[in-house]
């Protein structure tokens, strides 16, 4: 008997629901194209919920260099308390710092707002290609098998799994089955922050302060200024002698970091980026599927020393896992155009940019191991759409960390700030795209200095930044 | 181009991974059966994880009626230092209060210890099956599809997916009407003065539901007190009190029939809330269910304002997390055996061939202030035959959690987690022991005496208790 398929249709179909997905969902719809967000999971928002800092939201100078989306994000998140603040490590980068638990309130604003479709708890099990087009995606959920087309594909699954599963082109991760680490995020409450703060100015060893150049100041002032902002926004090296002594005599798992970020002030609540188990390929899903135990192994290490070894978190508690192992790297697609390490660290603005990028190159190894490098000047660089474009596709744009880039450059572009930017740019490109008036459109015929223009009057930054 | 499908052979395969499905997976590993454990999400657990407490393991006269796997997860959240215990809501249940962020790494210790093969974020395709048996199960996941072929399979998705694939007969929410409960997010929210919360009930009781149960005390106000001194913030807030009842008046708090409030942490004075509902939504139809994810949401900002404003001892709580997914209390059922019905658990009858047993109230939500509620007689228990359990036909296929074989009374009682545990344990050893007999036929071949001797030597609780 053959089995029934339902179909719909949309002008735009947004595949993954992480940072990317949700920015490009959303501006597409805003800029009214009738548009349809899919994600596997049971909610939406991805590494946005797990209390990871959002990264690459400002350059090192601290001038904001992603607005639109991100900030009626973060606007919705300051009325609903759940926005802490952007603070600079005094290390290399700024972050900002949300409550991820709040977060999935604002993310559900922002998609009702703007008058996305949502489709979740469904996989995308087949792309349905035409040539350089694809027609439609097959989903699986637990209402059977439906066909959903549309006119262009945003593919912001991470692992570029639309795109690839269209012909794209693509590499994996570092080649030879390297992989940066994969992570989960955990949180404490009840942290006593002015303790670990004046832990940090007296231990000032312990932290990682002062790696960019664009830094003049000495670590001493560097140290003042971080305890002087009053959160706790804490970087624990692994060459300092409390992590360095653990991890020597077994006490913590080799780490490059314990990256302390504050994610609630009332709940005093921090989270937690240590965890770490390197080279899993994350589209394995069996391997990734084991990772489980041991990541879970590293939460609970961690937590413990935090308790017994920093000031501070004494009397703290173990608050809460993320809701997923996070994922750094998997697949990169071949583009129109790939975006060079040599283009971050230099900075290079484009006349052609629709984003921007701010972050360090930022590559962690296995262990302790992980290369960082600045971005000259403590600026930024410009991400063109040719870069989100993948090669030989003529509807179907990518978004967040799958875009076209060499390991270098997606060390540094695949954090979230700078996956939203991403998104809300595909996502206007897409739906400019589907006003006109071709029944195929296509994305590379999307003019440029137009879709610029979009952007800036609906709050992107794409100038006037270093 | 055809696309390659990857095999994988297992003795037992359990799909879906709540509360009676990780049950089901460790107890079948540990007693010997290679077991492969397969989930669509990114977390083991499932309501478990929501912060909704652990109803239906102790009967209101107060005895333990789940052992075994259940007890242990309780003490693995113990150890995981979320573990707040058996609390009576003095008014039909004692319940049993986790950290839902403990359980998350319980479950994770528990199901990977005993050796189970764990494949998280893969859907169940397609069933192959053919004349009762069931060869195995297609999957699809980023990887790929995969047949996992297994001689036993044990459905615990809740929604009975493998029965109906395989062809079993289904029965759905209400027969007549096919309304189903409502389905709920659950939140949580930290910093509550519980103390002053309690001193509220104390003051208002007309605010709260006590005493459903008689045997919980003399009278009302002995119930109240015994409330009160229990010093825990269990409150079970009812629309017929004027707190809640104006305020739905007036439009600050949404139709809903109960606020009810658990603690799940006491470190951090923080509790869960299930309140927020939106009836008949078809959890198996994905797109309705998707529909209302946002409607969830918007009642979780209602309702915490409600709390904070209204509530003494709220005042200075704040939302502190939202459930991984919206819980779902009734699909579909299976037709077994043996059809469990309201009469048997009202009257709290044993049977021979039980291998688990239930203590839940009646307890059949309906839309906005709707609620049916009604107590096992003496505040008993009653007994799941494995009958039950048995889909009609079916020769190796058991399920286990609420699509259990039942009428819509009796899957009111039995589809709470205590029970779903409880099942999931007997069928585990079940599809285990299946092995040690008849390799593998027909699962009614197991001599239940002998099962029921496992199950009790392995801390499961059948006899012994009203």
């Amino acid at each position: 008997m053959p089995a029934h398929m339902s179909i719909r249709h949309h002008d735009v179909v947004v595949v993954g629901g992480g940072a990317a997905g949700i920015a490009a969902a959303s501006a597409a719809a805003s800029n009214g194209a009738d548009t349809l967000l899919i994600d596997a999971g049971p909610v939406l928002g991805g590494e946005l919920l797990s209390g990871i800092p959002i990264d690459g939201c400002l350059n090192t100078r601290g001038e904001w260099i992603v607005g639109g989306f991100l900030t009626e994000l973060l606007d919705d998140l300051k009325r609903m308390g759940g926005y802490v603040g952007a603070f600079f490590d005094w290390r290399t980068i700024w972050v900002v710092c949300c409550d991820p638990e709040c977060m999935k309130l604002a993310v559900a604003n922002r998609l009702r707002e703007a008058g996305v479709n949502i489709l979740l708890y469904s996989f995308v099990d087949e792309v349905v290609t035409d040539g350089g087009r694809v027609r439609g995606v097959v989903v699986l959920n637990k209402a059977g098998r439906t066909l959903i087309t549309a006119d262009t594909f945003i593919d912001c699954s991470g692992d570029g799994d639309v795109a690839v599963g269209a012909g794209a082109g693509f590499v994996h991760g570092g080649g030879n089955g390297v992989f940066q680490p994969v992570t989960m995020v955990f949180r404490m409450a009840g942290i006593d922050t002015q303790r670990l703060l004046d832990f940090a100015r007296d231990h000032s060893e312990n932290l990682a302060l002062a790696e960019n150049p664009w830094i003049t100041q000495s670590r001493e002032e560097c140290v003042r200024e971080l305890v002087a902002q009053g959160y706790p926004k804490v970087f624990l090296r692994a060459d300092g002698p409390l992590l360095s002594q653990s991890i020597e005599s077994g006490e913590l798992y080799p780490t490059a970091l314990i990256g302390v970020t504050p994610v609630s002030t009332q709940r005093r609540e921090v989270s937690l980026n240590t965890t770490r188990i390197a080279n899993i390929d994350a589209t394995d899903t069996q391997a990734l599927s084991a990772a489980m135990p041991q990541l879970l192994d590293q939460v609970w290490n961690c937590q413990a020393f935090m308790r017994k070894r920093v000031p501070g978190f004494e009397e703290a508690r173990f608050a809460g896992l993320a809701p997923r192992i996070g994922i750094r790297e998997t697949r990169r697609i071949f583009g129109e155009e790939m975006l060079a390490g040599d283009d971050v660290l230099a900075g290079r603005k484009r006349e052609d940019g629709i984003a921007k990028g701010g972050h360090h190159v930022d590559i962690h190894g296995g262990g302790t191991d992980q290369v960082r490098k600045p971005i000259k000047d403590g600026g930024s660089y410009d991400i063109p759409l040719s870069c989100l474009l993948p090669k030989g596709l003529e509807n179907v744009a990518v978004a967040g960390r799958c875009l076209s880039a060499d390991r270098p450059a997606h060390g540094s572009a695949r954090v979230m700030g700078t996956c939203m930017a991403m998104g809300q740019a595909v996502g206007t490109a897409a739906a400019l795209a589907c006003a006109g008036n071709s029944p195929d459109p296509v994305l590379s015929d999307v003019p440029v200095q137009a879709l610029r223009e979009r952007l800036v009057d609906q709050g992107a930054i794409l100038d006037g930044t270093h | 181009m055809s696309s390659k499908m990857a095999t994988m052979e297992t003795d037992v395969l359990v799909v879906g991974g709540g509360s009676a499905g990780i049950a089901a997976a460790t107890m079948a590993a540990r007693n010997g059966a290679a077991t492969v454990l397969v989930d669509a999400g990114p977390m083991l657990g499932g309501e478990l994880n929501s912060g909704i407490p652990v109803d239906g393991c102790i009967t209101a006269r107060g005895d333990w009626a789940v052992g075994g796997f259940a007890r242990e997860l309780f003490a693995t959240c113990a150890r995981y230092d979320g573990y707040v215990g058996p609390v009576c809501d003095f008014r039909a249940l004692n319940v049993v209060c986790i950290d839902p962020e403990a359980a998350k790494m319980a479950a994770i210790d528990l199901v990977y210890g005993a050796g189970v093969k764990v494949l998280m974020y893969t859907f169940a395709d397609q069933v192959v099956s053919g004349e009762g048996h069931v060869e195995g199960v297609v999957v699809r996941n980023k990887r790929g599809r995969t047949l996992i072929r297994a001689r036993t399979v044990i459905d615990a998705t809740g929604d009975g997916d493998i029965a109906t694939g395989a062809g079993c007969q289904m029965a759905v929410g209400d027969p007549s009407s096919r309304s189903m409960q409502p389905v709920s997010l659950l939140f949580r929210m930290a910093g509550v003065d519980a103390p002053r919360l309690l001193d509220f009930v104390s003051n208002a009781p007309e605010n709260v539901s006590v005493l459903e149960y008689p045997g919980f005390a003399e009278d009302r106000n002995a119930a109240i007190r015994g409330l009160v001194e229990q010093g825990l913030p269990k409150v079970f807030f009812v629309p017929e009190g004027p707190v809640l009842g104006q305020a739905i008046a007036e439009g600050r708090m949404y139709p809903t029939s109960l606020v009810a409030i658990t603690p799940i942490s006491t470190g951090r004075r923080e509790v869960s809330i299930n309140t927020t509902r939106v009836a008949d939504v078809d959890a198996t139809d994905t797109g309705r269910l998707s529909a209302v994810f946002d409607d969830l949401h918007r009642q979780i900002e209602i309702c915490s304002r409600f709390l904070q404003s209204s509530v003494p001892g709220f005042e200075d709580a704040v939302l502190s997390a939202i459930a991984p997914r919206i819980g779902i209390r009734e699909t579909r059922r299976i037709v077994g055996d043996y059809v469990l019905t309201g009469e048997d658990i009202l009257a709290g009858r044993k049977f021979d061939d039980g291998v688990a047993k239930g203590c839940h109230e009646l307890d059949i939500h309906g839309s906005d202030t709707g609620h049916i509620r009604a107590n096992i007689k003496d505040g008993g228990s009653y007994d799941i035959p494995l009958r039950c359990l048995i889909p009609k036909g079916a020769k190796n296929l058991l399920v286990a959690g609420r699509c259990l074989s039942a009428d819509r009374e009796a899957h009111s009682s039995a589809r709470v987690m205590g029970s779903c545990m409880a099942m999931g344990q007997a069928v585990g050893t079940a599809a285990a022991m299946a092995r040690e007999i008849n390799d593998f036929g027909d699962v009614r071949d197991v001599d239940v005496g002998a099962l029921r001797a496992r199950l009790t030597e392995q801390g499961a609780v059948l006899e012994g208790i009203v």
